[in-house]
């Protein structure tokens, strides 16, 4: 227990990583949050916090191929883990652990 | 898409970008930021998308994505520098001609830097070897060297600051005689007590330093010791000079060192001078005999002496008008002697000296064979690393950095950079006895190897390696890497432009040094062969000295009539000097003249009747000394003397001497003849009939028959004199030796002139080299289209001869200059005219050509279908 700290913006990335599956790159991945998060961010900090959960070994990343756009730079696609995975659903697990212990009450008033 | 040159994202963003980012993260990155910034260019504006971009980049500059200080890879790189090593040799082997031309060159370059940097430093060391020598100090006038007798004791008195006054005066060349040895023995002096104090002349033997005070006691230096003595103790011996007087040996100093402007091989206690003048001579203020010493605490106190020297200059002549001091330039002056070798050219320096002129000439001749050498290096290494532009791009496909392949080429350049060195120590090792003879001085073999002569290789070595390296190292690898791969690509108009430039520097500094030697010969041979007013052939100079000099005074008449019996000697005469000696400056006057007219001096000679007819001087005027006539003084002037002392009718005028010693008639004119060396003007002479006082004779022989009259001289003075040495110069000879300074120089600048052109040489040969191979196919295209091997021939040579002749363009001004400055320290010289600027450059541009025809016509000559089939 705890012992992965995820922080709460690592946690959204890692999530919207999984969601896009074999299309998460740097763009598409402050796309997708900013659709369905409502929220700007930006690509420093996101690529900070890239680097670092790949660093963790969260996700695993590799090069794809290079096209016309992009000043012909190729894309660097991000991938979750195992690891990632198995950290993604404890602190999923724990924090329904805590949903469940709320009364019921406390939120009906 | 017409626009895209102006659709991309701010470049110095992007180049901040590219510098601070983790290389691993940067192209993925550059890749998210350029697709952003193609969104918004869509969707907003240039601008916009722009500063987009901008901020974007900002807020990526943190850490996490900023590269990290220290590399992250600690490889071992020990294999790599083992590959540059076996590759930089792999090289030098494989490209054998140019690499050993390049090495040959540099060795060369570095052999004959060295032989002038050691040059340099022992003219540079003189005196260094004195424990005071900073705080020692000449005091003499402006203009003369010496000083007077008296000057010691008023010192000592006005000058408190100085801690000891030394004075010593030349005892010239003596008669030495011992139990075992006999000849004359240059270089006595007498000196006092103090000056063995000062220059810390420590007595190796003998202990009685306190009798160097008393007359007749003499003290030697340690090889006249071991000469004069053999092995045996030489303190409490007798030494004999001249054959009369006997001075008591009291002890032995080391030898004084040879970078000295002091040169002595024995010293005569100083109260000895003073026993043998008289003290009418000896406290006469004018009269220039001594060189004064003066020891101070510091610099300091010698800086302020003189700041008053002034001052005491009057207090010494005080019966003088001031004006009249100011004239003779008479002002005191505290000299440091660690400056008199190289600065100091004052009337009687005890030695000839040096000139700072010639270690400034000498100093630029290094450098610039050094940096001619550099530019061949340059060149050569530069074109033989563009052949290896295939290994470069290997190198660089497989991820070497820039740094990395500037350090490999900068090695490279080190390693041959050091092994020329190498072969240029063992070939300065080699010529150093050779250039010893050559400069005339006493660079040892073993001083080769000092602990500063070692920094100052290295420095060399690092210098030249660095000199060199740089711009190949910088110029291969800047190459791109696919450019690399095609090995036939021609360089750049950069690299191009810059070989030229240094072509044409070469070129010039050699045609520049061509010419200065060609002008140093010209000069030189003047000097040698200028008509000097008197016939210097076969004229032999013997000294007479002591018993024979006493037989002579006597008997002359008889001497020189059997002498010139012989009939292979046409004629003998006395006189007091030879040419080019310092002869007595006296102050003469016409009798009756107006106190008020100040007279320059006038330099005089004591001769005999035979002197003029004897050295073919021609009479003007008047008659030649008649032995029965002149019993009284009588004088013979040169043309200056007349005009110098005002005289229309000259012959029978009466002049006398300031001291009223010397009075008598003029009863000849005589033309001006150079006796001194032409550096000097002619000045006012007077010959003076006094045979007595004379102590040369001169012998005119008949020029076939120079052994014969020899041995018949010799045979003539044994028999006067059975135990006289017979000691003699020819007089053409002491003559060449005057010009020694410029004799020397001659073949030095002459010896590295030939070097430098010759290292040009060799760095042409290889450019050609280079440059033929590049235009392989161009030349193989030509001759199939016909042209003739001639032609291709002066297409590959035009290019070189008109950077040669800029290089001629450039140096007439150059080697005027040079000429103009050098010249100018003769009073009789040469007209410089225009052929002497254009002679060096067609020669070098011949040299240059024919160097190049091996390139040119092995080029002309191939077969075009070798050039063609490749590809």
């Amino acid at each position: 227990m705890g012992k992965y700290n995820l922080g709460e913006f690592e946690e959204i990335v890692l999530l919207t990583v999984a969601i896009l599956k074999d299309e998460a790159y740097g763009i598409a991945i402050i796309d997708e949050m900013e659709n369905r998060l409502k929220r700007s961010v930006s690509i420093g900090a996101l690529q900070t916090v890239l680097r670092r959960l790949e660093k963790k070994g969260f996700l695993s990343s590799e090069f794809g191929e290079a096209t016309k756009v992009r000043g012909g730079k190729r894309k660097r696609f991000f991938s979750i883990t195992a690891y990632g995975k198995k950290v993604l659903t404890e602190t999923k697990e724990q924090r329904m652990e805590l949903w469940n212990a709320i009364p019921e009450f406390s939120f009906s008033a | 898409m017409p626009k895209t040159q102006n659709i991309t994202p701010p470049h110095w963003v992007l180049r901040f970008f590219r510098w601070f980012c983790n290389p691993d993260f940067v192209e993925d990155l550059e890749g998210d930021l350029f697709e952003r910034f193609e969104r918004r260019v869509d969707e907003k504006s240039l601008k916009a998308a722009k500063w987009g971009f901008t901020k974007d980049v900002i807020r990526l500059f943190r850490p996490g994505i900023i590269r990290p200080l220290t590399s992250s890879q600690n490889l071992n790189n020990m294999d790599m520098y083992t590959n540059y090593l076996k590759i930089a040799f792999r090289n030098i082997r494989k490209q054998r001609i140019s690499s050993s031309l390049n090495i040959l060159g540099l060795a060369l370059g570095i052999a004959s830097s060295l032989l002038i940097i050691l040059h340099l430093k022992s003219e540079l060391s003189y005196e260094n070897s004195y424990t005071n020598a900073d705080n020692i100090y000449r005091i003499s006038s402006l203009k003369w060297a010496k000083s007077s007798p008296p000057l010691k004791g008023f010192l000592e008195f006005h000058l408190p600051e100085a801690s000891r006054i030394s004075q010593v005066a030349a005892f010239g060349s003596q008669i030495v005689e011992t139990d075992d040895f006999k000849a004359e023995v240059e270089n006595g002096y007498y000196v006092d007590a103090e000056f063995l104090k000062m220059f810390d002349l420590d007595f190796l033997n003998g202990n009685s330093q306190s009798k160097f005070h008393e007359p007749y006691k003499i003290v030697l230096t340690e090889t006249m010791a071991n000469q004069f003595f053999g092995h045996k103790d030489p303190v409490g011996k007798v030494v004999i000079l001249n054959d009369r007087e006997e001075y008591e040996v009291i002890g032995v100093v080391q030898d004084l060192p040879k970078n000295s402007h002091l040169k002595m091989n024995y010293f005569v206690s100083m109260s000895t001078f003073y026993k043998q003048r008289p003290e009418s001579w000896t406290s006469n203020k004018n009269w220039m005999v001594t060189y004064t010493y003066a020891l101070f605490d510091d610099h300091q106190s010698a800086k302020y002496i003189n700041t008053r020297m002034q001052e005491v200059t009057y207090d010494f002549y005080p019966d003088d008008a001031k004006e009249e001091v100011d004239n003779a330039q008479a002002h005191f002056r505290a000299f440091p002697i660690k400056s008199i070798h190289l600065h100091s050219h004052k009337e009687q320096e005890m030695s000839a000296n040096s000139d700072i002129t010639f270690i400034y000439i000498f100093s630029a001749l290094a450098v610039f064979i050094i940096l001619i050498a550099c530019v061949n290096f340059i060149n050569i290494f530069t074109t033989q690393a563009i052949k290896r532009s295939k290994e470069v791009g290997v190198r660089k496909v497989l991820g070497a950095k820039k740094g990395q392949l500037v350090f490999q080429f900068l090695s490279e350049a080190f390693i041959t950079t050091l092994i020329a060195t190498m072969l240029g120590l063992f070939l300065a090792n080699l010529a150093l006895p050779a250039y010893n003879e050559l400069v005339d001085l006493p660079i040892s073999y073993s001083g080769l190897l000092t602990k500063t002569n070692i920094e100052i290789l290295v420095g060399l070595v690092l210098i030249v390696g660095f000199l060199s390296g740089t711009y190949p190292a910088f110029y291969i690898a800047r190459q791109s890497s696919v450019l690399s791969q095609k090995s036939d690509k021609t360089p750049n108009s950069i690299g191009v432009l810059i070989r030229k430039v240094l072509v044409v520097f070469q070129f010039t500094v050699s045609i520049t040094l061509l010419t200065s030697t060609l002008i140093l010969l010209l000069q030189t041979n003047y000097l040698k062969s200028k008509d000097l007013g008197f016939n210097k052939d076969q004229v032999v100079a013997i000294k007479s000295y002591g018993a024979f000099r006493t037989y002579l005074a006597e008997h002359w008449e008889i001497f020189h009539s059997e002498l010139t019996q012989h009939t292979s000697i046409l004629n003998a005469a006395l006189a007091s000097n030879l040419i080019g000696d310092n002869l007595s400056v006296e102050h003469f006057t016409p009798q009756g003249a107006d106190p008020g007219i100040d007279y320059p001096s006038s330099r005089v000679m004591r001769v005999d009747d035979n002197y003029i007819k004897t050295m073919g001087i021609s009479l003007l005027e008047g008659r030649d000394f008649v032995t029965t006539q002149d019993s009284i003084d009588a004088f013979v002037l040169n043309k200056k003397a007349v005009e110098s002392l005002g005289l229309e009718n000259p012959i029978g005028a009466i002049i006398e001497n300031s001291s009223g010693e010397a009075k008598g008639e003029i009863v000849g004119v005589i033309d001006d003849f150079h006796f001194t060396s032409l550096h000097d003007q002619i000045e006012p002479l007077i010959l003076s009939y006094k045979p007595e006082w004379t102590n040369q004779i001169l012998v005119k022989l008949e020029g076939s028959r120079i052994e014969e009259s020899m041995a018949q001289i010799e045979s003539k003075i044994k028999e006067v004199s059975p135990d006289a040495i017979f000691d003699y110069q020819f007089l053409d000879s002491r003559l060449d030796d005057m010009y020694k300074a410029e004799t020397n120089m001659s073949k030095i600048v002459n010896a590295f002139s030939v070097l430098a052109i010759f290292i040009s040489g060799l760095g042409l040969f290889g450019l050609m080299a280079y440059v033929t191979e590049i235009r392989t196919k161009e030349i193989g295209i030509r001759k199939v289209l016909g042209a003739s091997g001639l032609k291709i021939v002066s297409i590959l040579t035009g290019n070189f001869t008109k950077l040669i002749l800029l290089s001629m363009v450039i140096s007439i001004p150059a080697s005027y200059f040079l000429a103009q400055n050098w010249l100018a320290q003769f009073a009789f010289k040469i007209d410089l005219s225009w052929w002497m600027f254009g002679v060096a450059g067609p020669v070098i541009l011949v040299f240059a050509l024919v160097t190049i025809s091996f390139q040119t016509f092995k080029a002309a000559l191939a077969n075009p279908i070798d050039a063609l089939r490749n590809e």
